[in-house]
């Protein structure tokens, strides 16, 4: 499994789902499974969670590296184009973010990630 | 014996034909629940349909002539947008399960004017406002050839300012992406 999604499951999800999403990341159709629902995904752990949906690109990218976000980070999306690709902090600003919902962007495993999903009301409801 | 010469050639000619349509057009046919829509003009890609185009495998061909991804949208933006274009026949492949007030998956087809017979197993979902729609389960071997005239997020005000704002009226469109920063730290 990798390091980045571990993490994610083990840290970004909310507790009494954690074990499950461990689970399923840990088999290729479990994963399919969580990335297909990313756009839709309700089971953050909200303490750990900033909406940042009204803040621009410059904006984010100044919160990630006050947060310490290094030059890569590893990326999970229904976008087959990045999904499982490790790639720059620059390019995951510029051209993955605000591009595809559904995506997650992991800069430090289970400490700092960004986001993107189809709205906040279907996630935390 | 000539006349057995002949019945082998036009085995071998027949043969041959049917070898170049199979190689010519190794496509399958369109799906049924689309043969109404005749040739579909314009698309129109709704919620994440946009990563939709990248995972379908290419063994089938729908050509279109305008592309336009509006992705979170709500459907009556999506609609609305589609009569201010003049849109006839319109695909939109939704899956903007927060949009509905059921948490199913869909895709759907909405083909202004009527009001398409469902063709899946799929429940009629609550889409308020709307009379013409229908839904279909699209399969993931279809293949989503663009035009050129693509046009991405025209209805996320995050990104309107990129388009050309008098067709639709922006201000009055609410965001429904969520962009989150997860963080262990202060």
């Amino acid at each position: 499994m990798n390091e980045h999604e571990e993490a994610f499951a083990r840290r970004f999800v909310a507790p009494d789902r954690r074990s499950r999403y461990v689970t399923l990341l840990s088999s290729k159709r479990g994963r399919q499974k969580v990335v297909a629902n990313l756009p839709h995904f309700g089971d953050l752990d909200f303490r750990f969670a900033i909406e940042v949906t009204n803040e621009t690109r410059s904006e984010i990218r100044k919160l990630l590296l006050e947060k310490g976000a290094p030059k890569t980070c590893y990326v999970m999306s229904g976008d087959t184009e990045w999904d499982g690709m490790e790639i720059s902090f620059e390019d995951a600003l510029n051209e993955v973010a605000f591009h595809s919902e559904g995506t997650l962007m992991s800069f430090i495993p289970g400490k700092l990630a960004y986001f993107e999903l189809e709205g906040l009301e279907s996630a935390s409801s | 014996m000539r006349k057995r010469r002949g019945i082998v050639l036009v085995c071998v000619l027949l043969g041959s034909v049917g070898y170049l349509a199979l190689s010519v057009n190794p496509s399958p046919p369109l799906p049924s629940f689309l043969a109404p829509f005749g040739k579909v003009t314009t698309l129109i890609a709704a919620g994440h349909a946009t990563t939709v185009y990248k995972t379908a495998k290419p063994s089938c061909t729908l050509q279109f002539e305008e592309l336009y991804f509006v992705d979170a949208s709500p459907e009556q933006m999506v609609l609305a947008f589609a009569d201010s274009i003049g849109a006839r026949n319109v695909f939109v492949h939704q899956n903007e399960a927060h949009t509905f007030e059921r948490e199913v998956a869909i895709e759907a087809i909405f083909w202004k004017g009527k009001r398409m017979t469902m063709v899946s197993t799929l429940r009629k979902l609550p889409i308020s406002g709307v009379d013409y729609w229908c839904a279909a389960r699209i399969p993931k071997w279809l293949d989503l050839r663009f035009g050129k005239n693509i046009r991405s997020d025209i209805l996320n005000p995050a990104n309107a300012k990129d388009f050309d704002s008098d067709m639709i009226n922006v201000d009055a469109l609410r965001p429904v992406r969520a962009n989150i920063l997860l963080s262990t730290g202060k």
